[in-house]
């Protein structure tokens, strides 16, 4: 048997079609691959990020909110807003003050932070941009702008009191 | 590697055009830096512009004001285009930090070249000198300085 009988017999054909199949497809796979290079790359960068917003503990989402003062018994007064902070920003905050009430008010950032090493608290940086976001350390107004100030309408409660 | 992709999408760049657009993202690279670290000092030579992508830096200011950059886009380091080429703040990283990074150098090529792209980036760096004035403002006489 010869010729075209003899591939027919032999699968010849479903074989080839088969390697001409799986290699398009492994082409095709590739192509795709190299479009996204980028995106897959810019990924790679951020992967860091990714894994920490992933693994971001539920209580320090929590204390990144302010909350209205309704509802909590600690927010009596109605112009005070009630902010609730981890027991070791609550610490840090109150390092932070000592040392804010020697450098006066209002008071300088750097002077802060260099204080703030000097007297050994863990992660001031950190702290810090975390008290500037909840507006619990607040920026002071015309020509002292760019000095700041503890927020005189928040109130600190801890995170952990009044929960189940 | 940047993508022209990434740049398009900072506020900083939103007036650009695709091909220049193009040409920074072939100058630009990204950087990290720690909670804590100094990305330049006040006073120092300026050989590099920085673009902030993800965190936060305080600019501090020889006089002791001081001002937070927050995420979206914000340029740090204008001064490595505009003379005497010496940074006017300190800036230190309070989180772990992302920057775009470009050469002050590689930027006066291009600036050289385009003269449009030119007119269009120092535009946007006269408009930060102009918010951040205020900031560099001597301090008020009741404010304490050590």
């Amino acid at each position: 048997m010869y010729g075209l009988e003899a591939i027919s017999a032999a699968n010849g054909w479903t074989i080839a079609i088969s390697g001409v199949s799986i290699v398009f497809i492994g082409l095709l796979v590739l192509a795709a691959v190299m479009a996204n290079m980028e995106r897959i790359l810019a990924s790679w960068d951020r992967r860091g990020e990714l894994l920490k917003a992933f693994k971001q503990k539920p209580q320090e989402k929590q204390a990144q909110v302010r909350e209205a003062p309704q509802g909590h018994p600690e927010s009596q007064t109605p112009d005070k807003i009630s902010l609730r902070l981890s027991q070791e920003q609550i610490e840090v905050a109150d390092h932070f003050r000592l040392i804010t009430k020697r450098l006066g008010k209002p008071f300088p950032l750097p002077q802060l932070l260099e204080k703030a090493t000097e007297h050994g608290i863990s992660n001031p940086h950190r702290h810090l941009d975390t008290f500037l976001k909840l507006n619990l350390i607040v920026e002071d107004k015309d020509d002292r702008r760019g000095f700041y100030k503890w927020a005189s309408d928040v109130q600190v409660t801890n995170s952990k009191v009044g929960k189940p | 590697m940047v993508s022209t992709r990434e740049l398009k999408e900072m506020e900083f760049f939103k007036d650009f055009h695709e091909s220049e657009l193009s040409d920074l993202a072939s100058i630009a690279s990204h950087t990290r830096w720690k909670e804590g670290e100094t990305i330049f000092h006040a006073g120092t030579p300026a050989g590099t512009l920085y673009l902030l992508r993800v965190g936060t830096i305080l600019l501090c200011f020889p006089n002791g004001r001081s001002m937070p950059l927050r995420d979206g886009g914000h340029a740090i380091g204008w001064s490595s285009l505009v003379s005497p080429f010496r940074y006017t703040a300190t800036a230190v990283c309070l989180s772990e930090v992302r920057l775009y990074e470009f050469s002050g150098r590689e930027l006066y090529r291009l600036i050289q070249m385009n003269a449009a792209f030119g007119q269009k980036l120092m535009q946007k760096i006269a408009q930060i000198m102009e918010q951040r004035n205020h900031y560099r403002q001597g301090t008020p006489v009741n404010i304490r300085q050590e």
